[in-house]
């Protein structure tokens, strides 16, 4: 499901969304929906969980399709996950992880749903993962890692409350990420990934700070990632391509105002366009 | 103890299972037809109106989480069985240790062994469960009786071991660092952390001495000497020289923190890490130093800029200067340790307003 997501995305960055055939991916979509639950597995026949349930409403809210499917049980589903500290699980066995708040708020704000479940105490439990350092982590007490921080950085977006951060702290943890190479890592002393691009180049967009980052090393960087046989990105030079670290090269370059690719929504990771079309708006740091 | 696909052609027809000194192999052959095989089994059992043996979904979930362990949906099947009573809590830890053995940072393994802990093995009573958090209330310190926090204890330590082996196995193992984070809340809830704290100390520090560029571990650090200051300020514990020995107060732990820290900088030069960490204590001790009911600064205000660093100070100012010191000396190496110097300055500038 989140492969489709990836995909369905980055060709649409790209302008192409008419090649690939939208009945095939609906019907997949429908057969992905646990009726009983209301939320979407990763395949057919799996289990559903949170991850799949986001991956599968932006899909469909990228195809205008939001009506083909019960939407009314996902909002179930997800209001269901909801634990007594505002924290979310991504199923009924109780993982919690600030990754599951994102894909919670983010699709319900999809289905104009956020009325279900409790918004306060949802940023509560994501202020309460913020660490020394300004970033985020997956629990409270986790260690900053910029993926979760573009999760949590989302939900106080969509939320409205990214005042609730130190904007110039984490804006320096993250522009820190940076390397020589132009790449970005997600954590201190790892190796950079093209990955990182999106969520590094996405948070610092939210607060209002993405000029912090060097824009030309990380577009040369990116580029570099780029593989000339396949076309498709990998996540660093002279590795394997494959669809996750495609979306996020585009994405990141779409952030950077690479002409030739529509303009992206920093919280959703999904074509502005689409926001648009559902008057959808999140917040943006002022500086 | 160990497990891992063996690259083989497979042109020689012999089974592909390879058992030498307690260490499994199975030769890359054969990992995609049987794979296939068991997949298509599971996913046809879960279809199925008549319930599949539970011997038979066990083994085929087996094969199939040796290979793919980021599955979920194997691991749902295997825990409702674990609920049900077709299998032992015990034989999920062990193939789950198996797993770790040829992918250490693989979180749903991570995931499992806590969902069985909280599930299986922390209950005083084993009922069916609401949700895999639903503690029973009465497992707290104190209420359980003495077999059952032995056998609680013996778990955590086993998962601080593990935690041990797969952050060696692989560097800054993020999964492998918040699980060890996990085991340490355990502790707080079930058992009593002044014992843990003090052994988790020492660890840390000698574990960190020869992994400098582990910012996991450090970070790992910062959590415990968290844990450590609000015991102390909790008075969970009666003086803080019981967990650290010879350390009197909060501060002069800061303070030997921050030595240590530099000393590792000077040694090893070039690693950001370590920088980081020195960023956590330098802002934990101006805090402690400012929230001092005989300095006169005000409360801390949100925004980044701090006043308080103005008022009369003598330890605070003791430190600047030494921070003045090793800024110096990193400006002198020709290193990248001169651009975590200059960083390192910068920050002092920005964040900590001197």
């Amino acid at each position: 499901m989140s492969g489709i997501y990836w995909g369905i995305s980055a060709i649409d960055l790209l302008g192409q969304l008419d090649r690939m055939d939208r009945s095939e991916i609906v019907s997949f979509i429908k057969k992905c929906h646990d009726t009983t639950t209301g939320g979407f597995a990763p395949s057919i026949g799996h289990d559903a969980h949170l991850l799949y349930t986001l991956s599968a409403v932006q899909i469909l809210a990228i195809l205008d399709v939001l009506e083909e499917v019960d939407t009314e049980s996902t909002v179930r589903f997800i209001s269901g996950l909801q634990n007594e500290d505002g924290s979310f699980s991504g199923d009924k066995w109780g993982e919690i992880d600030t990754r599951f708040s994102f894909c919670a708020v983010a699709c319900l704000a999809l289905l104009k749903r956020l009325d279900a479940v409790n918004l306060d105490k949802a940023v509560d439990f994501v202020m309460k993962c913020q660490n020394v350092d300004g970033g985020f982590g997956t629990r409270p007490g986790s260690e900053s890692h910029a993926g979760q921080i573009y999760c949590c950085l989302g939900l106080l977006s969509i939320t409205g409350q990214l005042h609730r951060v130190n904007g110039d702290l984490l804006g320096w943890w993250l522009c820190e990420r940076q390397l020589p190479s132009g790449g970005l890592n997600g954590r201190p002393e790892k190796l950079p990934d093209v990955c990182y691009s999106w969520w590094v180049l996405a948070s610092l967009t939210m607060l209002g700070r993405l000029h912090w980052i060097n824009a030309t090393k990380m577009n040369v960087f990116i580029m570099a990632t780029q593989d000339s046989e396949t076309g498709g990105f990998t996540d660093r030079p002279g590795d394997m391509v494959d669809l996750y670290h495609t979306l996020f090269g585009l994405a990141g370059l779409s952030l950077l105002g690479e002409s030739g690719l529509k303009p992206i929504n920093p919280v959703f990771c999904m074509p502005q366009y689409v926001l648009d079309k559902l008057a959808l708006s999140v917040q943006i740091m002022a500086v | 103890d160990e497990f891992d696909v063996v690259f083989s052609l497979g042109e020689i027809n012999r089974s592909p299972i390879i058992n030498i000194e307690h260490k499994l192999g199975l030769e890359s052959w054969c990992v995609k037809h049987v794979y296939a095989y068991a997949y298509a089994k599971i996913l046809n059992a879960k279809q199925a109106k008549r319930r599949e043996d539970p011997v038979l979904l066990l083994r085929w979930t087996q094969f199939c989480l040796l290979i793919a362990p980021e599955v979920a949906t194997f691991w749902n099947i295997r825990k409702t069985l674990v609920r049900e009573g077709r299998v032992n809590a015990d034989t999920d830890l062990l193939l789950t240790k198996l797993i770790l053995s040829r992918k250490p940072k693989c979180m749903e393994v991570f995931q499992h062994r806590k969902w069985l802990f909280t599930s299986v093995i922390a209950r005083t009573v084993h009922h069916p469960a609401n949700g895999a958090n639903d503690m029973n209330e009465n497992n707290q310190i104190g209420n359980l009786d003495p077999v059952h926090t032995e056998c609680i204890k013996q778990f955590l330590f086993t998962e601080l071991e593990l935690c041990t082996i797969t952050a060696n196995k692989h560097q800054n193992n993020y999964h492998s660092w918040n699980h060890r984070l996990w085991v340490i809340q355990q502790f707080s809830h079930f058992i009593g952390l002044n014992d843990i704290c003090k052994l988790e100390y020492e660890t840390s520090h000698s574990w960190i001495s020869v992994h400098v560029s582990e910012h996991s571990g450090l970070h790992y650090l910062q959590y415990l000497l968290d844990v450590i200051v609000s015991i102390v300020d909790d008075a969970v514990v009666g003086n803080l020289g019981e967990i650290v020995p010879y350390v009197e107060s909060v501060e002069k732990l800061y303070l030997r923190e921050l030595e240590f820290n530099r000393d590792l900088i000077e040694e090893y030069k070039d690693h950001e890490a370590l920088f980081c960490h020195r960023r956590y204590l330098l802002m934990r001790l101006r805090d402690r130093f400012c929230s001092s009911p005989q300095r006169t600064c005000s409360p801390p205000p949100p925004a980044l800029k701090r006043s308080c660093v103005e008022t009369v100070n003598s330890e605070w100012s003791a430190v600047l200067l030494g921070e003045r010191d090793l800024i110096n000396k990193c400006m002198l190496t020709k290193s990248y340790q001169k651009t975590l110097g200059e960083k390192h300055a910068q920050w002092m500038n920005n964040v900590v307003a001197i």
